[in-house]
């Protein structure tokens, strides 16, 4: 019995531990909208949040059932078998939910959590049945087959639902406000704030009141009976409220309704997704009680249909997992980090960096979507199009503005539309996939707001049908692998419970600390004026070309000495330094979007910019391009140059890191003179043409000849890109210092 | 159905037909590149002596037949409709395997996809029946003891083919050495004698034995003697041959050579007869001796050994032999395989390296200074001494008729021994592993190759599998389907297979391209006409793909993209391959002039220069088909129209014209074209932010001008260099001595960064 109790207590450590990361992970879900519309401070924002998820925590008692029976009947089950079905369920979690961080792989904790209960009961059950040698037809009576289905179901019905109902509304809304908002806003606001809130009202509060721990019956059966009313009442006193607002104080309704939205959102989350992170190992602890106070003989022959009653969770409980949420909320930097790369990405738009690549799939809705776009254009009449397009006008921006992600009152749909979805399905005590469900909320919104350009849209495609896919696919792995646990823990009783609890320790222990490793930073939109260009110029090109001769020398070292592991180490080298260099380059489109009422020298200076980081990019992939070959005529064992060619490459590759030192001169930092560059270019050229004459004499393999010609190449390159920029560099720098003195300099002819 | 089995016979018939006649000019080339490498021969004669193989193997083909027939499966467990059955699926199976595998490139094997399309069909008949009857009796009708030792077979046939060839080559060129002419009047007769001999018995006298030419006393007493008459009939050759060798001008090698590839065609024809014709005779068989309901009569006659009738066989031999000979198209065909075979041994690998060879190419370097420590130093280097290269080598052939006769011999003597015992054996592997091994015994591996030859055995055997894994299962799931369909299926399954030739036929059509030939000499005049040729056509192919990227691109067409894709691709390619040819030409002669010296030099920077050229057109032609896939905006107007614009100016650059000024037009109106590029840049950083135009388009229309760019650099500087080469030429025409030539120009070979230009104002006019 005592192990039981271990048991209990990992349970509790591994809900713990679950409820850390999950909230880490979905807070983005609730706080994105109002983070990104920019309504309120951070704080009052997680303030907020905070109460929702809360009070969300008590109101998820009925979702507690799920874990207990919503997947098995526990009724035919030993409470031996339901004690390793709910190990088995929060090891295989563990272990699925981190693996599948780890690839970057869409996933939910609601999928998961349900099919890996599904597959661990599956398994339990013809245990039980080999056991007791019943009939094998009979196996369907231990799986809550009904309830099951009808879980599943939902999880992909409200994924479509939520799409759809999110572009009808927003539509409609759009229809109603149009971009520019201010004018309707002052006639339709209060309607709209009224009709949110109560609406939140409705379906959290009087709906999800019958989940709730601490709500009596007979206050419940007074709700029912007088809905009509209350919700009329409600909805009135919101809207005159909202209009006295807006008429006589000015008030930004927007930020209340949104707040609002955030809080409900928060609250549906709490009170849906709770279960799946602590739902079991609450059973877990019911099932233990239920065993002590019946004190039954033997843990294998005690039955669990006490787990049948609708027993109300414990309110200390729930308030407590509460706490620990609101807890990772504010303390947790992962969930600040996460958060602010969401609203990061979404601000983007257009960008070359996509979350998702294009797939084949997606190409073919979007040609679809193209086509039936244009069908619809033909049959609706011009006139209606005409109208339609008006109120569609998007919004101009004003010189300097930094565009928000997305506008109020897409925020407010978002909002309140996915929080209505999982609060009602929380009512029917049906678990969805809260982060699947904001998800196709904010792409249906979108989508109706005509966010989804030609740009953009083959990748928001690929990005759904990934998210729907990642429900396959963890749909899979979670029953695959619970049952495979579930089976091992049958079969092995206590020693495999202990093998597996350290296990999971081991990867949670392990993945934690990984974490803390690869923060990466998001880095920040330099302001394209000339002087900061200038200093980031200044510093970064010496660096970069120091850095890529480097690579480049030992590379040629490597080589000689036949050195496999350090090359494949120097071509990893040479792809992050070309990953960075893209990253670099790609800022020119951010500083070229938000400051375009700029000046005419700043204007040149992110020019001079971008051609700099142009070169540099190339340098880098060319460097990259090389360091592949290099490594596959090691890892293939060709031959190595002997001889000439061995002292010349390496002479070469002396030369270039003697005169790419950095350097002292602030004003021209590359000191590849041009003299010194033509220099390097007539040795290259020389041992260009002495390969080519001594290929005869020497037996020289054409693969070993074409190698030393791209090494030569590069060089070439290098030297001319390297001469370039040094070019590049002191114009903008002189052009600069012209700038600060004052003189205007004629940009027809600057100053050499 | 009352008249099925007409039907399928006629089925049986038209694919026996077709696999012969294809899969015999398919697998010739096995057998052909050995002679054609060494230049045994012009293909003409080759093909006939093949052809003349080929109809007297199949006579001798008979015995196997009946061999794998009741190897595979039990037939007295079927009743004779079933039969039928499962010798069309099998057959149609097998074919289309074959055609499907062959066009993936992967290496194949007729022999496999037909034991394993049988053995799958017998299977798959074997438990529809059973489930049908609910007896498991009939699991026991696939042959397993046989059919394991048949597969077996293959495999250890395919080792002994590899060691067997390195072994026997690695003895022949001690005795040979690479200077064939030193050692030629002494060994050369009673080697080609011993060949002959060899060749002579285990192909005539062996398998006319077991295949009842002769009445039986004759063929015991044969088998008795014969190491006697093999021991007369070596005399008799040693006297022909040293008389040819030493008394006339005729190379005996070559003779060998040409008798081994006979005997390969014959050993290739008594094997691989049955794997195309073999169905159909069975079926033909099947239908002659059963006189009963086919329903209910079970299929006794396959159980006894069973005689062909040579005149069918004959038949098959011709259908095999006759394209080969008189179909041109067959003919050049096998010409492009054989030239691809031959170029492999270059610089051309078929197969890419490989994790697996890698490191078995490492373990076996780490090896070698153990193996040579345990050899004696003087046997060391006696070896040495025997491999050392010869001096005046020639680069025309790729081998010489000791390894071509090594190859081709081990390789027939195989494929006959394995007859004699009613093995069928993979020839196309065979010869597959025979040529690599006799290439190792040659000592002509080398760390620059080893890996890719590794790769190839390893593929080689990966092939296996693959092909009996879908031979097996194509068969099982189409015999299911014929058992289940009836005739239906089978005109289905017969319409559908031909379809699959059909498509197919056409692709290969489109694929075939010649590789460069290289000029004997390369002097300075021939790399200067070769120059002055090739530029102007590369131009203007460039600035036309160009142009119909362009437009593709503009007007969203998907599918010329792709194409302009696969042209850009093919040209890299060919460029590459013609950019190679500098490696050749500096191969060739060691003791050239400086001037040809300095051409060559020249070649290779005009080449390197187009190559450039073409790789930024598939870069562009890529990444604008990636544009368009994915459905991202179109270009606007100011933008559609420049690039229409800037299109036509680089289509003006190029004359269609050759010779030395080809490239005149470049030279001039060039770096007009180059400041007009720029300009288009300054236009559109300032569009960035007043038309909102995306990054991705605007990378992409970088990418465009760019490549413009590029093209533009490139050529101007093949046109300089092009230049260059002809005055120098010249003067040494007009002055009779050489000069030396200036040293190029240095700045312009500096390629531009992809996206800004050397030449491009440094900040934007504004």
């Amino acid at each position: 019995m005592q192990f039981f109790y271990v048991l209990l207590a990992f349970l509790a450590l591994l809900a713990v531990c679950d409820l850390f990361i999950g909230v880490s992970n979905d807070a983005v879900n609730f706080l994105n909208s109002a983070i990104g519309s920019r309504i309120a401070k951070m704080r009052t924002i997680l303030l907020v949040a905070s109460a929702g998820v809360l009070l969300g925590a008590t109101f998820s008692s009925g979702m507690m059932t799920i874990a207990r029976s919503g997947v098995m009947h526990p009724q035919y089950f030993a409470f031996a078998t339901v004690m390793f079905v709910f190990l088995a369920v929060m090891v295989t979690d563990v272990l699925l939910i981190n693996a599948f961080n780890m690839l970057g792989l869409p996933t939910s904790t609601t999928v998961s959590i349900i099919f890996e209960l599904f597959g661990a009961a599956t398994v339990a059950a013809l245990w039980t049945l080999t056991e007791k040698g019943g009939e094998a037809s009979s196996f369907v009576s231990y799986i809550n087959t009904a309830k099951a289905l009808a879980m599943i179901s939902a999880i992909l019905i409200s994924v479509m639902v939520a799409f759809i109902s999110g572009v009808l509304v927003q539509y409609l809304a759009r229809l109603i406000f149009t971009f520019h908002y201010e004018g309707a806003y002052r006639k339709f606001g209060g309607l709209l704030g009224g009709f949110c809130l109560t609406a939140i009202c409705y379906f959290l509060v009087m709906k999800g009141a019958a989940g709730s721990s601490f709500m009596r019956p007979e206050w419940i059966s007074w709700i029912e009976i007088h809905t009509r009313t209350i919700l009329w009442t409600l909805f009135g006193a919101f809207t005159v409220f909202f209009y006295f607002l807006i008429w006589c104080f000015r008030v930004n309704i927007f930020r209340i309704i949104i707040l609002t939205g955030t809080f409900a959102l928060a609250f549906a989350f709490a009170g849906n997704d709770l279960v799946n992170f602590v739902g079991v190992p609450i059973a877990a602890l019911d099932s233990v009680r239920y065993y002590l106070a019946a004190q039954a003989p033997s843990p294998s022959s005690f039955m669990m249909s006490d787990l049948l009653r609708p027993d109300q969770a414990n309110t200390g409980l729930l308030l407590l997992s509460g706490f620990i949420m609101v807890i990772t909320l504010w303390t947790s930097r992962k969930a600040m980090r996460v958060v602010e790369t969401s609203v990061k990405l979404s601000s983007s738009q257009g960008g070359e960096h996509e979350l998702f690549g294009a797939s084949g799939p997606a190409r073919i809705i979007v040609r679809g979507a193209l086509m039936a776009g244009d069908a619809l254009k033909r049959i609706i009449p011009g006139k209606v199009q005409a109208v339609l397009a008006s109120r569609f006008i998007p919004r101009e921006l004003h010189a300097g503005e930094n565009p928000l992600p997305f506008d109020h009152i897409r925020a407010t749909i978002n909002l309140v539309l996915s929080s209505i979805l999982i609060a009602s399905a929380t009512s029917l005590q049906l678990p969805l996939s809260t982060t699947y469900v904001t998800f196709m909320v904010a792409m249906g919104s979108s989508f109706a707001d005509g966010a989804w350009d030609r740009e953009t849209a083959v990748y928001r495609i690929s990005g759904v049908l990934a998210v729907v896919s990642g429900w396959f696919i963890t749909a899979f792995s979670a029953f695959t692998l619970a049952a495979l646990l579930c089976a091992l823990l049958l079969w092995g009783g206590i020693p495999a419970a202990c093998v597996l609890m350290t296990a999971a320790a081991f990867v949670l222990i392990r993945s934690n600390l990984r974490k803390a490793a690869d923060v990466s930073a998001v880095k920040t939109v330099i302001s394209g004026d000339c002087e900061t260009i200038r200093q980031t110029l200044n510093d970064a090109a010496p660096i970069y070309f120091s850095r890529a001769v480097d690579i480049y020398g030992d590379m040629i070292s490597s080589f000689f000495s036949d050195d496999e592991s350090s090359l494949k180490n120097l071509k990893s080298q040479a792809s992050t330094m070309f990953d960075a260099l893209s990253d670099q380059r790609r800022r020119f489109y951010d500083m070229e979007k938000f400051g375009r009422n700029s000046r005419h020298l700043d204007r040149d200076a992110r020019w001079c910019y971008f051609r700099v980081f142009s070169s540099l990019r190339e340098t880098g992939r060319s460097l990259q391009a090389l360091s592949i070959a290099t490594r596959d005529h090691i890892a293939n064992r060709h031959r190595i140059f002997e001889g000439e060619l061995k002292k010349n490459l390496t002479y070469l590759a002396r030369e270039l890191q003697n005169s790419a030192r950095l350097g002292d001169n602030p004003h021209a930092p590359l000191s590849i003179a041009a003299q010194e560059a033509s220099r390097i270019t007539a040795t290259i050229d020389r041992m260009q043409e002495d390969l080519l004459s001594s290929i005869g004499p020497q037996k020289l393999s054409l693969r070993g000849c074409e190698l030393y010609l791209d090494y030569l190449q590069f060089a070439r390159d290098l030297v001319a890109r390297a001469h370039s920029t040094a070019v590049l560099l002191k114009e903008l720098n002189d052009r600069a210092d012209a700038s600060l003195v004052g003189r205007r300099v004629d940009p027809q002819n600057p100053p050499s | 159905m009352e008249n099925y089995p007409v039907v399928l016979l006629m089925i049986l018939a038209a694919a026996a037909a077709v696999g012969l006649a294809l899969g015999a000019a398919q697998d010739a080339s096995n057998y052909l590149t050995s002679a054609l490498g060494c230049r045994a021969a012009r293909l003409r004669s080759l093909l006939a002596v093949a052809a003349i193989g080929i109809l007297s193997g199949s006579i001798f083909s008979g015995n196997l037949m009946g061999a794998v027939r009741s190897g595979v499966f039990r037939a007295q467990y079927f009743v004779v409709e079933d039969v039928y059955w499962l010798l069309t699926a099998a057959s149609l199976a097998s074919l289309a395997c074959n055609r499907v595998l062959g066009k993936l490139q992967l290496p194949t094997s007729t022999t496999l996809s037909f034991l394993f399309s049988l053995i799958g069909a017998a299977c798959s008949a074997a438990v529809f029946r059973a489930a049908g009857s609910g007896s498991s009796g009939m699991l026991s009708a696939v042959n397993q003891e046989s059919a394991f030792s048949l597969v077996g077979a293959t495999l250890v046939y395919m080792a002994a083919a590899f060691f067997g060839a390195a072994a026997l080559q690695f003895f022949l060129r001690l005795i040979f050495t690479f200077r064939l002419e030193n050692t030629y009047r002494r060994y050369a007769g009673l080697f080609a004698a011993a060949g002959f001999t060899l060749l002579t018995d285990f192909l005539v006298i062996r398998l006319a034995a077991v295949n009842h030419f002769f009445s039986t006393n004759t063929a015991i007493w044969l088998l008795g003697h014969e190491a006697e008459i093999a021991a007369y009939i070596f005399c008799l050759y040693a006297v022909i041959f040293l008389t040819l060798s030493l008394c006339t001008a005729i190379n005996v090698l070559k003779l060998l050579v040409l008798a081994a590839t006979a005997a390969c065609a014959f050993a290739f024809a008594a094997n691989d007869l049955a794997n195309f014709a073999g169905f159909a005779l069975a079926a033909f068989d099947a239908a002659r001796n059963t006189h009963g309901d086919p329903a209910t009569q079970y299929m006794t006659a396959f159980a006894f050994p069973f005689h062909t009738q040579p005149l069918l066989l004959l038949v098959a031999g011709a259908v095999m032999a006759v394209p080969l000979v008189l179909v041109s198209r067959v003919r050049n065909q096998l010409r492009c395989d054989i030239n691809v075979a031959l170029a492999q041994g270059s610089d051309h690998e078929r197969f890419g390296s490989s994790r697996a060879s890698r490191i078995i190419v490492r373990t076996l370097l780490n090896a070698k200074p153990q193996v040579m420590f345990f050899l004696p130093s003087s046997c060391r280097e006696f070896i040495k001494h025997r491999f050392a290269a010869s001096p005046t080598k020639s680069s025309r052939c790729a081998f010489d008729e000791v390894r071509a006769s090594t190859t081709l011999i081990t390789g027939a003597l195989l494929i006959a021994g394995a007859c004699r015992h009613d093995m069928p054996v993979s020839t196309t592997f065979i010869f597959f592993m025979t040529t690599l091994g006799s290439g190792l015994g040659d000592g002509s591996w080398n760390r620059e190759n080893a890996v890719y030859r590794i790769s190839g055995m390893l593929s080689a055997g990966a092939g296996w599998l693959i092909t009996a894994a879908v031979a097996f299962f194509s068969s099982v799931l189409l015999c299911v389907a014929l058992l289940w369909g009836g005739v239906t299926a089978a005109l289905a399954a017969a319409l559908a297979v031909a379809v699959l030739f059909a498509l197919s036929r056409r692709n290969a059509q489109n694929s075939t391209w010649s590789v460069p030939t290289m000029p004997s000499h390369a002097d300075h005049e021939t790399v200067r006409r070769m120059v002055n040729e090739a530029c102007a056509p590369l131009l203007s192919r460039m600035t036309k793909l160009y142009a119909a990227t362009a437009a593709a691109f503009l007007s969203e067409r998907e599918d010329q993209l792709q194409k302009a894709q696969e042209e850009a691709a093919d040209l890299v390619d060919q460029l590459t391959e013609l950019r190679a040819l500098y490696y050749e030409m500096a191969q060739q002669s060691s003791s050239s002039k400086k001037l040809d010296l300095d051409a060559r030099y020249c070649y290779y920077r005009i080449f390197a220069n187009m190559l450039l050229a073409a790789k930024a057109e598939l870069f562009l032609a890529t990444t604008a088909y990636q544009h368009v896939a994915d459905r991202h905006r179109n270009f606007v107007n100011p933008l559609a129209k420049n690039l229409q614009e800037l299109t036509t100016g680089l289509t003006e650059l190029s004359i269609p014209e050759q010779g030395r000024f080809s490239l005149r037009a470049i030279r001039t109106n060039g770096p007009g074209l180059l400041l007009v590029i720029s300009r288009m840049q300054s236009d559109l950083l300032s569009s960035i932010s007043s038309c909102g135009l995306s990054m991705r388009s605007c990378e992409l229309y970088l990418s465009f001008l760019q490549c413009a760019r590029d093209i533009v650099d490139r050529f101007q500087i093949a046109a300089i260099l092009q230049d260059q080469l002809n005055d120098f030429c010249d003067r040494v025409e007009e002055r009779g001595f050489i000069v030396r030539p200036v040293r190029l120009e240095t700045r312009s070979i500096i390629p531009a960064p992809r996206t800004p230009a050397a030449n491009s104002p440094r900040f934007p006019k504004k």
